[in-house]
């Protein structure tokens, strides 16, 4: 009986760890993914690296309790590894902040509505990784700055700048692709069945 | 007056840009003051205002990426096996993936796409079980059987009012009209585990067509069985890789 209890236990504590292994893998898989993907600018790599930060996750970090406490520990374990593995150069060209068009006007929501995800990450991935690893945290988790300098572990304020500053930058990108695009953007009037 | 800072409109549009998502920290002193001044500056107010619809919008399409299908199931076979085999893991997904891609390929080629309609000959019947074992093309494909009733009527074929109603709710494959000695076939296939076929023609067309008053099921080589009928003016043949007793619980509540 002793050990059929036994075994009735260990049975027990592989079912609640596959269960909370796939929980853990639900809530958070998709958002690792992408911000994975905006640091290393590949989805490929989104993929090792997410699958890369599981693993540590069930081999060390299963035993946090606390929801919000694992989702915080998954970033800050991702970001940790891709800086580990980053090479020593920055592959990716940042944009030349010189370069960008000095007027900065107020965005067309609409006209960020119509863009697909994929150019999003695209214009992402031309800010520099410093910006973009605080930004893309700031989307996707609606993160403050104090849980993103957590996370991140950088100064509060560096966080507040950067987060300003990339905002800036990202807001420039769209009104030059706008500009570059060549679309002709139609006015409500124009788009009615009644125009022309 | 040590400690005391008059917050500035660029300081306050630091804070506020930091807090354009969730919920507003009311906690903070430094939020609450940058908040206030927005309050008394209209153009400060509505430029946080558009920061707010901007960042939702940005969120919102990165939150929209799609994450690559078969990650979840090799994170959660990683996690579980506890090992570092997530590279192969994920080529062995990948292979297998195309792998099984090309044999269903394959089989769908061979099975409904290769016509060999005009290689059959005699009578109704043994052109119906031979098309079958060898594998009908298709001419069109759904997954619900209505719809394979819909597109024959569309394509002109007059189908009988009642057919039977267990192979209806069966999951369909595909629909093809035959031209059978200068006379339309219809054929139906369904998927319930086996692939069961359906012929249907008009009877003035078949007139040589032997049917018996009850239901006949006939084994055939290789585990396979027919069974023919005749209501109102149609032939039917069903065939099916299956045993009579199956192919019997298909036609349950269906009288000839």
């Amino acid at each position: 009986m002793g050990s059929r209890a036994c075994l009735l236990n260990i049975s027990a504590v592989l079912f609640f760890m596959s269960k909370l292994f796939q929980e853990v893998i639900d809530a958070n898989y998709e958002k690792l993914h992408r911000y994975a993907w905006s640091l290393s600018g590949s989805s490929d790599e989104a993929w090792d690296l997410t699958q890369e930060t599981f693993l540590i996750w069930a081999r060390k970090g299963s035993s946090i309790r606390s929801f919000k406490a694992t989702k915080s520990w998954l970033y800050t374990t991702l970001y940790r590894e891709f800086l580990k593995k980053r090479r020593r150069s920055d592959r990716f060209v940042a944009i030349d902040e010189s370069s960008i068009d000095p007027e900065t006007q107020v965005m067309d929501e609409e006209y960020i509505q119509n863009l697909d995800s994929e150019i999003i990450m695209d214009l992402l991935m031309k800010l520099k990784f410093e910006y973009r690893k605080v930004i893309t945290l700031f989307y996707l988790e609606s993160y403050t700055y104090k849980e993103i300098s957590s996370i991140l572990d950088i100064p509060i304020g560096t966080v507040m700048s950067r987060l300003a500053r990339s905002k800036e930058l990202l807001k420039r990108q769209l009104q030059q692709a706008e500009k570059q695009s060549n679309l002709v953007r139609f006015t409500d009037n124009e788009r009615s069945p009644n125009y022309g | 007056m040590k400690g005391v800072q008059i917050m500035d409109k660029s300081e306050a549009k630091l804070i506020l840009a930091s807090h354009t998502m969730g919920p507003e920290p009311l906690d903070d002193s430094q939020f609450v003051e940058a908040k206030r001044l927005a309050k008394d500056d209209p153009e400060l107010m509505e430029w946080w205002e558009a920061s707010k619809r901007f960042d939702a919008g940005m969120a919102k399409k990165l939150n929209d990426l799609k994450t690559p299908e078969d990650l979840r199931a090799s994170l959660l076979a990683t996690v579980e096996s506890g090992s570092r085999r997530r590279v192969i893991t994920r080529k062995v997904y990948r292979y297998l993936s195309m792998a099984a891609s090309l044999v269903l390929i394959g089989y769908i080629y061979s099975a409904f796409i290769v016509d060999r309609s005009d290689d059959y000959t005699g009578p109704l019947l043994e052109r119906a079980y031979a098309y079958s074992v060898d594998g009908p093309r298709l001419d069109y494909f759904s997954k619900d059987s209505s719809d394979l009733v819909s597109w024959l009527t569309e394509e002109g074929f007059e189908l009988p009012p009642n057919l039977p109603p267990k192979l209806l709710a069966q999951e369909g494959i595909g629909c093809r009209r035959l031209n059978w000695s200068e006379s339309t076939v219809a054929i139906l296939c369904f998927n319930a585990e086996e692939v069961y076929h359906l012929y249907i023609a008009n009877k003035t067309e078949f007139a040589e067509f032997e049917v018996v008053e009850n239901f006949e099921y006939e084994e055939r080589e290789k585990g396979w069985t027919i069974s023919k009928w005749e209501k109102d003016d149609f032939v039917y043949i069903l065939a099916a890789k299956s045993t009579p007793l199956n192919m019997s619980s298909m036609l349950a509540n269906y009288t000839p």
